[in-house]
């Protein structure tokens, strides 16, 4: 444990929301310069992280109490995995920010300021130390995640940036089940206290695994829930290429390294994840090939990718750990490189679908040099990081009890990466156009967008040559999953034996095929292959179905609710009334008869009015009749907040009069004796399980003790009020964020009822 | 009534009506008010000064909802979190000061106040997009 002075943990999520909030503010300014400099804050947090880097099997951890009394807290843990994520997140980040300033035309501040609280989300998840704090960040996440997709605001963005939501989102939640029954089961929500031999024994294991599964495999595009990555790259393409391939849906390989140490080393965890892993990888790989849009075939390329991690947490052990971390690097600096040249591409030629692309080397060597570099690293040729990544990866498949039939699966998957790479890379720039495709003219761009791709897969060829750069830190985050192991000595050339020489082979093997498959595919047409299941129609097919019990109009669907709730309710009520009610008296004066009889009057009066208005005022008129009522039961807050209600209600009423829309047909006899008979139902239930309620003898000792402690804990003398503000804050919160909620749909709605005409978008033309 | 006394009596009205929903916000912590209450009726009162004005002069006498809706949530979010920098949990109540006529000013007023501005603007907001049309 090290010693701090300023809180470590508090700075990595803080900054980059300062430098989000600075984005935000600054959005107007036009320099690109500006958004570029705020990448300053994650390179001076990725610097601080390497400083701070604690030892092998130790950790910098930091707690705040939240919910004490449940065990809930804000504490954080930062060990060799965090480690390695934190620097993939941010030195790409760096990158990343960079080139969106540059990149964007319009929406610059947003499109950073969004980047860096993405930064701070996802450093949230990979530092969280309780599974509540773990959950909030993961969340955080998506909801950022969806302002990014979303970008251009088109309704494309929006169909793809809702569907990534709902996914991630309802994984999430499997996931927090799983967290809290882990929880449950150990007695702690601290991620690190968790015993991994309590775990495994305890018969709620599978649910917890397959829960954490759920929020793994849906953050990280896994079978069968890989259906919203592809339609992601929707947002524009910096995000993607911070997002879509560096680090979101790297979070759910961190929560399954994270667990693995806790939950692993069970058949059931390693069997589903390498099955999982590998039907992931050979599919996606195997869809994209049949993309022509570079950012679709970078998509499935990382599908397929982060298949393979999966599989490598799946097989366990020291050597398949080092390779999912060589891996993680690798894949980082190359895939998000390309994602830049895809970028840059666009904005140079105006289009990322290949075929009509060419020749592009001679226009921009700079950045086809670096996309070369990225396609090598991809393909895993040496001396590029991509090379030891495959090395490692197939060696560690080889070193295990189902060697073949991983090995197989990888070695296909990565024959089809090759062809992708190839397609990406190879066909724009190096081949010529295809005859007859109109190439478009070629632009000039920032040499900025050339430099970074370039940059970042530099650092890819940098790592292959030397490699014991990445030792320590392939060290720690070994020694964090596999206590006490190391990872393997990293060298471009690996030692010879059976299993590297059967790897070499299989890496041979892969580029052949993918050469071979190259070759058939670079002039072929585009075909949809449908693989990945599909969510829409199963979602359009449960609104059909809820559409049969909620009927369109609000009166029928009232009518239901009530019916509905009326038979819910009125058999416990029958139980209690035969068990006796006892009817408390209260003294009545001739003041309160009157104010019963008004009520009662203006009830009848709504019901049977012929005209909006009269019902409008009969309905003000019974408000104020039960705020008297109240006021002479010595509750002047209530009949006061009532008074106010109905004042703002019947302004209400008289605005919307006017937008009525005039009564075309009234109720026949049958529908206004369907309507006496639920309402009269329903008032009797209710008015039942008022008396049943009032019957129950409730301890005074809660309305003795808040009377009490206003006055002398909370300086005040109106409890209701002390109540509301103070003792139960926290619900008077929820409720009022409610209502803000609530009245920003409404205004969303009233707003767009009235223009049917299309909105100018001027972010539409951002991205393009 | 006339509408044009309406119009002119209705500045005159909305403001004392938005005075006295000041009135009722800070002194509901000793006496029956408080931000509800006091939100709605200022919600009333400024909806009165748009009711009987022209479409065009209408904009000239709305506040703007929205930007107070989010200085309202500020402050609720910041009166509830403010005490977790020194360590407390969130929502502990914070004394600050004591001034002559308002009393104890602290946290919790900071977010009844909150309420006041949320209510207010949520009830704003819907009613000066009614008005629209009427």
């Amino acid at each position: 444990m090290k010693e701090l002075d300023l809180s470590f943990h508090l700075l990595l999520l803080i900054a980059p929301i300062l430098a989000a909030i600075v984005s935000f503010v600054l959005a107007r300014i036009e320099k690109p310069f500006v958004f570029a400099a705020t990448a300053l804050v994650p390179a001076f947090l990725a610097f601080t992280c390497l400083t701070m880097l604690p030892a092998p099997g130790q950790a910098i951890t930091e707690s705040w109490p939240w919910v004490e009394s449940l065990g809930v807290a804000f504490s954080f843990y930062f060990d060799g995995l965090s480690a390695l994520f934190a620097l993939v997140i941010l030195s790409v980040g760096v990158l990343i920010t960079v080139y969106a300033a540059y990149y964007m035309s319009k929406g610059r501040g947003r499109l950073v300021g969004l980047v860096h609280l993405f930064m701070a989300a996802m450093l949230g998840v990979v530092t969280a130390d309780n599974a509540i704090t773990l959950f909030m960040f993961w969340e955080l996440t998506g909801v950022v995640s969806y302002f990014l997709i979303s970008f251009n605001g088109s309704d494309k963005a929006l169909k793809a940036a809702r569907k990534a939501f709902l996914i991630t989102a309802g994984g999430g939640l499997v996931m927090l089940v799983g967290l809290v029954m882990a929880a449950v089961a150990t007695g702690t929500l601290s991620i690190s206290a968790l015993s991994g031999a309590e775990l495994q024994s305890h018969p709620w294991y599978p649910v917890i695994i397959i829960s954490v599964f759920f929020g793994a495999f849906t953050k990280s595009a896994q079978f069968p829930f890989s259906g919203w990555l592809p339609s992601a790259m929707e947002a524009p393409t910096p995000a993607s290429a911070y997002l879509h391939s560096a680090t979101m849906v790297k979070a759910g390989i961190y929560l399954l390294a994270r667990f693995e140490p806790v939950l692993g080393n069970t058949l059931a965890w390693s069997l589903t994840l390498v099955a999982v892993g590998g039907v992931t990888t050979v599919l996606s790989a195997y869809q994209g090939l049949f993309k022509r849009d570079m950012k679709q075939l970078l998509a499935y390329s990382t599908i397929s990718i982060l298949g393979m991690l999966v599989v490598l947490i799946g097989l366990g052990g020291a050597k398949a750990i080092t390779a999912m971390v060589i891996l993680i690097v690798a894949h980082a600096s190359y895939k998000a490189s390309l994602f830049m040249v895809a970028g840059t591409v666009d904005k140079m030629a105006g289009t990322r679908i290949i075929d009509r692309l060419g020749s592009l080397f001679q226009k921009n060597p700079l950045l086809g040099s670096g996309a070369l570099v990225a396609a090598l690293s991809m393909i895993g040729l040496p001396p590029l990081l991509g090379f030891i990544a495959k090395e490692l990866v197939l060696v560690s498949s080889l070193a295990t009890g189902y060697a073949m039939a991983t090995t197989v699966t990888l070695v296909a998957a990565s024959a089809f990466m090759v062809a992708i790479a190839l397609l990406v890379v190879a066909r724009p720039f190096f081949l010529g156009a295809k005859d007859g495709a109109q190439v478009a003219g070629v632009k000039k761009t920032s040499p900025v967008l050339s430099w970074l791709p370039f940059l970042l897969a530099s650092l890819g060829l940098v790592f292959g040559l030397f490699p014991r750069l990445l030792q320590q830190l392939s060290d720690f985050t070994v020694a964090s999953i596999i206590p006490g192991a190391v990872a393997k000595p990293l060298a471009l050339w690996p030692e010879i034996n059976t299993k590297t020489l059967l790897a070499l082979a299989g890496s041979v093997t892969a580029i052949v095929l993918g050469l071979l498959l190259f070759r058939k595919l670079r002039n072929h047409e585009p075909v949809e292959k449908p693989g990945s299941i599909d969510f829409t129609p199963a979602l359009a097919r449960a609104k059909q179905l809820i559409g049969l019990f909620v009927p369109g109009h609000m009166r029928r669907q009232l009518l239901v609710i009530f019916a509905v709730s009326a038979l819910a309710l009125a058999w416990p009520l029958l139980k209690s009334l035969l068990a006796g009610i006892e009817i408390i008296p209260v003294s009545m004066n001739f003041v309160d008869i009157v104010l019963m009889v008004a009520t009662a009057i203006g009830a009848i009066m709504v019901a049977f009015s012929r005209q909006h208005m009269s019902a409008i005022v009969a309905l003000g008129l019974v408000g104020v009749a039960i705020a008297l009522i109240f006021a002479r039961l010595n509750a002047p807050d209530l009949a006061l907040t009532l008074v106010m209600v109905e004042a703002v209600t019947v302004l209400f009423f008289v605005l919307l009069f006017h937008r009525l829309p005039r009564l075309t047909r009234r109720s026949n006899k049958a529908e206004k004796a369907a309507d006496i008979l639920v309402a009269t139902i329903m008032g009797l239930v209710v008015t039942g399980l008022t008396l049943a309620s009032a019957a129950l003898h409730l301890p005074p000792e809660v309305a003795e003790q808040y009377g009490a402690r206003a006055l002398l804990e909370a300086y005040g003398r109106n409890v209701v009020n002390v109540i509301l503000v103070d003792f139960r804050a926290l619900d008077t919160l929820g409720e009022v964020i409610v209502v803000a909620v609530a009245a920003l749909g409404a205004y969303a709605l009233l707003r767009t009822s009235k223009n049917p005409v299309e909105k100018k978008d001027p972010m539409k033309e951002a991205d393009e | 009534m006339n509408l044009l006394t309406l119009r002119v009596a209705a500045s005159y009205i909305a403001w004392l009506m938005v005075a006295i929903s000041v009135i009722v916000l800070f002194r509901g912590h000793n006496a029956p008010g408080g931000g509800f209450i006091g939100g709605m009726l200022a919600a009333l009162g400024l909806a009165i000064r748009v009711l009987p004005v022209e479409k065009k002069e209408r904009k000239a006498r709305e506040i703007s909802p929205l930007a107070w809706l989010v200085v309202g949530l500020a402050a609720l979010l910041v009166a509830a979190f403010i005490p977790m920098v020194s360590g407390q949990p969130p929502l502990t109540a914070q004394l600050w000061f004591e001034l002559p006529l308002l009393g104890r000013v602290g946290s919790v007023l900071l977010f009844d106040i909150g309420v006041y501005l949320v209510v207010s603007s949520a009830s704003l907001l819907m009613i000066y997009e009614l008005m629209e049309d009427a």
